[in-house]
This record gives structure tokens, C-alpha cells and sequence, in this order.
């Protein structure tokens, strides 16, 4: 309907600021910040799935549980007193294997199958990643360090923002910004996005559509890796942590923001945290409401939806 | 037309009826007759448990009967209605008309649900050595009456409906002969309900009070939450120097008992309660954040929270993530475990939650037995869930060789409301009577050392400080 009306990017982003502003004066800038930092994090999910949405129309369901092996494997390496730095990347590496794995054994033998046949099948990976953590490392919780120690990074709106979270702030732009470029300025970004939208005239050009598509799984990996890696140490994880904390939030995220947009991805993911903040503080709804926050952010998806199907900057095909 | 339709209304009506009344164990038996006296018949077969057919006279238990397995102090309530005197200790030698599901002459089954998922990600590696280990400590003693106590245990996933479903299996399927609850206040009001209105036994450690006052076969065989707000106080004043003081509640209807009378203590105490909220009963990132910065925007020096560990850990994490560093205090079965102190350290600093079992550290001196009947039934070193499991199943031996070898539920019940004290140097000393079910006055002070990322006991079957 706004795209009838003739509502563009400005347009959103004007009604955006007014939201923050309306947050302001309404004494909920704590709010804002706690869900736009809490939000970044489900931002790094969200740009996952977009990647992979983007480039095969796929519904990954397992995109959160690459950041559950990353975790893991930081844990079991850190618990061998290896150095952080090596120990992070060694676990992103295999958040990395995990996703050309999957790509190679699940969704190349189904490329040419129909989209929610895939769907289900990342569904499946993600139990089995699930069931095999839950193998290796019984029910019980662990704990890792975070990248940067030190609690009181920067205070904001008398919000304390931890060193951890100021990375996460800084990670998800960087990569967002990466993202954009490579999509709009790379000969491999837009080979990618065409392997999406004319994947026959692809492959008629030249390019393997399949080595594409390991290619946007690798990547995809790496950024649940990450969030895995950064979100961590948040709180206690146990098997399948990171699928019950962010998939639903990154999906939503996604979603909001449009499932075939990067920045839409990073967005929605503080608009998720912003609803989420706003009803854990009983800042929209009375505290007697169990689950607020829920109850908030997918009141803002069905409303979002229902004038803007697409997303806020999703594109109509 | 209209009386063919009338007719075939009370025939749906009435088969609903005759369903409902002899579907074995669901609906039958409700309500606290079911524990009457021995008269009471068999749930699990189905007919009427409500224990009309007996008498409700005093059970006859014998004192002795707790010492080993082969007291005589069997209940004198062995015949329908047949009330004895208390203190006779003659077992019953007819055939116990009581309800004896779950018993054979080899074993007895019990069941046991915990939140083994969901409230914390406790290892369930725990739950299955542990559980066994004082069943084998005992069998070499003789057993229960030469009987194997086999437990079966399920995940309750920290969620009412699912604590009901468990349970009802345990009861429909295994057959137990009791429930006991691991943690976790609403599941074990579902489940304790449930098997209240089937008339099987229900056991666990001190949660809240409304919603279980008023079941007859349920026992708390530690203080209820309400009952341990008066100790936190007096811990927060007199160790801790008093000050503002943040009340965290969970936001769960169980917990209303516990909450005002943290409030009333608080306020009697002296206590300035700066920060009283409810908080929601599973604490994502964006709730601990924000609960976090309220906390440390009250001001608050000491910190009453009365959730899940998952939920403390969260909070408090996110807590130390705003360089606020409260003394957080509750009452609770699961935050003072060793688990919570390992992943939740640094973040919960010196933590003091209550709790109905002691720690690892002073267990050698309580109970000599725990740590050599683990290494040898179990193998390998405790840990503090089977600490308390151990506790809690020495403490049931005891009700079951007080009961007698010809136990039956009823009996069962009515040993537990006799007013004997039953001991085991882990939990707390439990006496019961039929108006009171939460049968303790004592419980177990923990502080949480982060320097070794255990709990340590800083005072022992504690009933004031």
C-alpha cells in the first residue's frame, strides 16, 4: 500500500526518525538503546538467511546453528587454553565447514528441487546439529569469554554498553557496508544475484550457478559463526542455544526488513530489539503481560507486513 | 422428534458419565479422600478412591520402624476402616486393602519429573547416576523390606503442561507408587494437582504454599519459599549490612505467596525496597538488559530474585555487563547449584541462595556415606544434583520402612502425618502432621565462591541468622 502511495527509502527513513524521536520523548531512550544493541545481534542472523535468500531463495533454517558450532568449538578450544584469537578463528572455520558441508551434501542434490523441500531440509540439519551437540555435550550449559573484556565500554542515554556489544555494533556495519558493496560493485556479487533471479542465463554465461552457491553457503556460515562467536558469551549456552535465542528474532528481523535486503536485514534486526525492549520494560504494555516483547515485535511484523509485504526495503519482483 | 432427541442427549450424557468415572487414574479419585485410610481402594483399578470404605483413625507407627530395614513398624491400617491406636507396631497381616500400585514383592517404582531442560541445562548424565545410588547404598542394607527402589525420571522441560503429561505417564503407564517434583514451582503445582486428584503420593522440596496447602498427599519436605523470606532478611541485615533492596519475581501466579511475604519480611526487616518487579519466566538478552538496567538504576545493594537459574544467570550477566555488581540473594532448590555458580560466574559474585541440601563441601562430615556409595555405585565424583537426590531418596527410605512392609499409599500418607521426625543429616529434619504438609523450619545457607565456581555451605540446617 505505501508503495502505491508512492512511500520511498526517505519516506521510511523519516518515519523512522520520528519513531526514535517519539522514543525520546516519551522517556524510552533507554529502550531504544538496549534494543538497537540487543537487535544488532539478530541483525547478524538476519544477514544470513538474506544472503542465502537472495542468492537461492532458501529458508535456512540452520543459519543459527552455525553460530551453535562456532560457540562449541570456541569452548572446547578455549577450555584447551588455546589464545582467543586463534581459537575464534578456528571456530569460525568450522561454523565455515559446517555450511559448504551442508551445502554439498543437502542442497546441491536438491538444487533443482522445489523451494520448500530445501526448507524442510535446513529444518532437518538443524536438529540433527542440535541432537549432535546435545550428544557431545549432554544438556548442560558453558560459558566463554568474550573477544574484549571490560564492562564499561561507553555509557549512552545512562545505558553502560559493554566492549562486547560495541564489537557487535561494529562488526554488523562493517559487514553490512562489505556486504552492500559486494552485491553492488563486484562482478561476483552480481553474478550472485543473478545465479538468484536467471539461474539457466547464468550458467548459459559461463558462470557455475553451483560453485555460486558454496560460495553464498560459505559466507552464509561465517556470518552465523560470528554471531555465534560474539553473542556467546553473552549467557550460558547449551545444544541448540543459538537457534532458540536468535532464529526467530534473525527470521523476524529478515522479514521486517525485507527478505532480499542487507540493509533491511540490519533494520529489522533493531526493530526487533527496540519491540522487544520496549515490551520487556513494560515501556507499550503493563508488566502483567507475560511476553511483551513478543507480543510487541510481532505486532510490528503483522502490521509492517500488512502495508508493506515486501519488508521495509524489500524490493516487489 | 423431541423426546427420541431427549433420550439420546442423557444417553451421550450418561456415557460420558460412566466414562469419566472408570477411566483407571484420571478423574475417578479426586480430591484429598483418596488418602482416607486403608479402606481406600485402588486408583489404578479404577474404582472409587475416595476412601469412604475405611475408617480414618490414627495410623500405628512405630518409631523403630525407621532404624533398618527390617522394623516391624509396618501401619495398623492394614484391614478397610480399621482404625488402630497410634504407637501399636504390629504389622498388618492380612492383605493390605490400600492402594500397593507401583509395589511388587521386588521393588517399588517411583517417579521422578525435573526441569532437566528448559530451566537450566542440567547434564541429565547427573539425574541418571545420581538417582539410583542411595536404592543400591540400601539394597545392601536389606532394601526396603527386601524390596529395589527403581526410579524413573523425566523431563518436565520446565513447563506446567509438560510436568502434567510426564506425570500422568508416570502414573498411567509405569505405575508408580509416588511422584516427586525436582524443581521448579509451577511444574510441580500442575503435577502435584494432578496426582492429588488420582490419589498418588506427591514429594518435593519447599516451593510455594498456595495451590498445594490444601492437597492431602502432597509434602514439602523442605521450607517453602514464603516460609524462607524471613531468613533472607535477617541474612541481608545482619551479613550483608541491610540497605536498598530490589525484589525480582518471577511472573508466575505460584509465586504470589512468596512475594508478599518477601515484601512483609523486607519491610519489617527494615529494608528500603527500591526495585519490585515482576520479571517474565524465561529472560531473553533484551528482558535481562533491561531488568538489569532498572536494578542498577534503583540503586539497589542486594538483590531478592526468585527465578529459574537460567533467568538469574541472564540477569545477572547482563547486570555485570552494566559494571553493576549487586549481592544477590533467594530462596530456591536449583540457583545454589555448583552448575549455575560455574556458568554464572563471575557475573553472580558471592551469591547466597538457601537451599534444602547442603554442598559438596561439607558433606563428608554430614553424611559419610554420600561420597564413598557414589564412587561406588556410580562411579566417579558427585556432583551436588546427586547430592540431592541421595538426600531426598534417604529421606523416603525412612517414610517407606516406617510404612511398613505392607505399605500401601494411604499408609504411606498417614506414616508421613503421623508426626514422626524423619532425619538424614542432608535435608532438614521433616515432621509433618495431617493439617501441616510443609514440615520443615530449617534449610541450608549457600554462597556462591567464584574463585573455585562452586557454592560453599556458610551455614548448616540454619532456621535464623
Amino acid at each position: 500500500m505505501l508503495e502505491r502511495l508512492g512511500v520511498s527509502h526517505l519516506t521510511g527513513t523519516a518515519i523512522g526518525a520520528a519513531v526514535v524521536l517519539f522514543l525520546f520523548a516519551t522517556g524510552h531512550k533507554e529502550d531504544l538503546v538496549i534494543g538497537v544493541i540487543t537487535g544488532l545481534a539478530y541483525s547478524l542472523i538476519a544477514l544470513g538467511l538474506v544472503l542465502i535468500y537472495k542468492s537461492s531463495g532458501i529458508f535456512n533454517f540452520a543459519q543459527a546453528e552455525f553460530g551453535s558450532v562456532a560457540v562449541f568449538v570456541l569452548y572446547l578450544l578455549r577450555q584447551n587454553d588455546m589464545p582467543y584469537v586463534p581459537a575464534a578463528l578456528l571456530a569460525l572455520i568450522a561454523a565455515v565447514v559446517l555450511g559448504l558441508v551442508v551445502e554439498r551434501a543437502v542442497v546441491r542434490p536438491l538444487f533443482d528441487a522445489p523451494r520448500v523441500t530445501l526448507l524442510v531440509a535446513t529444518a532437518g540439519v538443524a536438529l540433527l546439529s542440535i541432537g549432535v551437540t546435545f550428544w557431545l555435550n549432554d544438556a548442560q550449559g558453558r560459558t566463554v569469554d568474550p573477544a574484549i573484556h571490560g564492562n564499561q565500554a561507553l555509557r549512552l542515554f545512562d545505558i553502560i554498553i559493554s566492549w562486547q556489544r560495541v564489537l557487535i555494533v561494529v562488526v554488523v556495519l562493517v559487514i553490512g557496508a562489505t556486504l552492500a558493496l559486494f552485491f553492488r560493485r563486484t562482478t561476483l556479487g552480481l553474478a550472485v544475484l543473478a545465479s538468484s533471479q536467471e539461474p539457466t542465463a547464468t550458467e548459459l554465461v559461463g558462470i557455475s550457478v553451483k560453485r555460486l552457491s558454496t560460495l553464498v553457503w560459505g559466507l552464509a556460515a561465517l556470518l552465523g559463526g560470528l554471531a555465534g562467536v560474539l553473542v556467546g558469551p553473552f549467557e550460558p549456552f547449551g545444544p541448540g542455544g543459538m537457534t532458540l535465542k536468535l532464529l526467530i528474532p534473525g527470521f523476524t528481523a529478515a522479514v521486517i526488513g525485507g527478505m532480499g535486503s542487507l540493509q533491511g536485514a540490519v533494520l529489522g534486526g533493531m526493530i526487533v530489539g527496540v519491540g522487544q525492549s520496549l515490551g520487556a520494560s513494560g515501556g507499550l504494555l503493563p508488566e502483567s503481560v507475560p511476553g511483551g516483547g513478543a507480543v510487541i515485535t510481532f505486532v510490528l511484523l503483522a502490521a509492517i507486513l500488512a502495508i508493506r509485504p515486501q519488508g521495509l526495503l524489500g524490493r516487489t519482483t | 422428534m423431541r423426546r427420541p432427541r431427549v433420550l439420546v442427549t442423557l444417553l451421550v450424557l450418561m456415557m460420558i458419565a460412566a466414562a469419566c468415572g472408570q477411566k483407571a487414574g484420571v478423574g475417578g479419585a479426586t480430591s484429598n479422600d483418596a488418602f482416607g485410610a486403608g479402606g481406600a481402594s485402588n486408583v489404578q483399578a479404577g474404582g472409587a478412591a475416595n476412601g469412604d470404605t475405611g475408617g480414618t483413625g490414627a495410623t500405628g507407627v512405630a518409631d523403630t520402624a525407621t532404624t533398618a530395614p527390617g522394623a516391624t513398624g509396618a501401619t495398623g491400617t492394614g484391614a478397610a476402616g480399621s482404625a488402630t491406636s497410634a504407637g501399636t507396631s504390629h504389622a498388618a497381616t492380612a492383605t493390605p486393602a490400600g492402594d500397593r500400585t507401583g509395589i511388587t514383592d521386588t521393588t517399588i517404582t517411583i517417579g521422578v519429573h525435573a526441569p532437566i531442560s528448559g530451566a537450566a541445562p542440567f547434564p541429565q548424565s547427573s539425574f541418571q547416576k545420581g538417582s539410583p545410588v542411595y536404592w543400591d547404598f540400601l539394597q545392601t542394607k536389606g532394601g526396603v523390606f527386601g524390596r529395589m527402589v527403581k526410579v524413573i525420571i523425566m523431563d518436565d522441560e520446565y513447563n506446567p503442561a509438560s510436568a502434567k503429561r510426564v506425570c500422568q505417564q508416570m502414573v498411567e503407564q509405569n505405575h508408580v507408587f509416588l511422584l516427586i517434583g525436582g524443581g521448579g514451582a509451577d511444574q510441580i503445582t500442575a503435577c502435584a494437582q494432578y496426582a492429588n486428584s488420582v490419589g498418588v503420593p506427591y514429594l518435593s522440596a519447599g516451593v510455594n504454599e498456595n495451590g498445594l496447602r490444601n492437597l492431602r498427599g502432597y509434602f514439602a519436605f523442605s521450607m517453602s519459599y514464603p516460609a524462607q523470606s524471613p531468613l533472607l532478611v535477617q541474612w541481608a541485615t545482619k551479613k550483608l549490612g541491610g540497605g536498598k533492596f530490589a525484589i525480582a519475581v518471577e511472573d508466575t501466579p505460584s509465586f504470589a505467596d512468596a512475594h508478599a511475604s518477601i515484601v512483609s519480611a523486607a519491610k519489617a526487616g527494615g529494608l528500603q525496597i527500591v526495585y519490585d518487579k515482576s520479571i517474565p519466566k524465561t529472560v531473553q538478552q533484551t528482558d535481562a538488559l533491561s531488568i538489569a538496567n532498572g536494578l542498577r538504576a534503583s540503586g539497589a545493594q542486594i538483590v531478592y530474585i526468585l527465578a529459574s537459574p537460567q533467568s538469574f544467570v541472564n540477569i545477572a550477566a547482563a547486570a555485570a555487563g552494566q559494571a553493576y555488581n549487586p549481592h544477590w540473594i533467594g530462596p530456591g532448590i536449583t540457583s545454589g547449584l555448583n552448575l549455575v555458580a560455574q556458568v554464572g560466574c563471575p557475573a553472580i559474585g558471592a551469591a547466597n541462595f538457601l537451599s534444602p541440601f547442603p554442598e559438596l563441601d561439607v558433606i563428608d562430615k554430614l553424611d559419610p556415606d554420600f561420597v564413598p556409595a557414589y564412587q561406588k555405585y556410580a562411579g566417579g565424583t558427585p556432583d551436588d544434583i546427586s547430592l540431592a537426590l541421595w538426600g531426598l531418596n534417604k529421606g523416603l527410605a525412612q517414610v517407606f520402612l516406617a510404612a511398613g512392609k505392607d505399605m500401601t499409599r494411604q499408609s504411606f500418607v498417614q506414616t508421613l502425618e503421623s508426626g514422626k521426625r524423619f532425619t538424614t543429616n542432608v535435608y532438614p529434619a521433616g515432621q509433618f502432621s495431617p493439617t501441616n504438609h510443609f514440615g520443615s523450619t530449617q534449610a541450608h545457607m549457600l554462597q556462591a565462591d567464584c574463585s573455585s565456581r562452586t557454592y560453599k555451605t556458610v551455614a548448616q540446617f540454619a532456621s535464623g541468622f
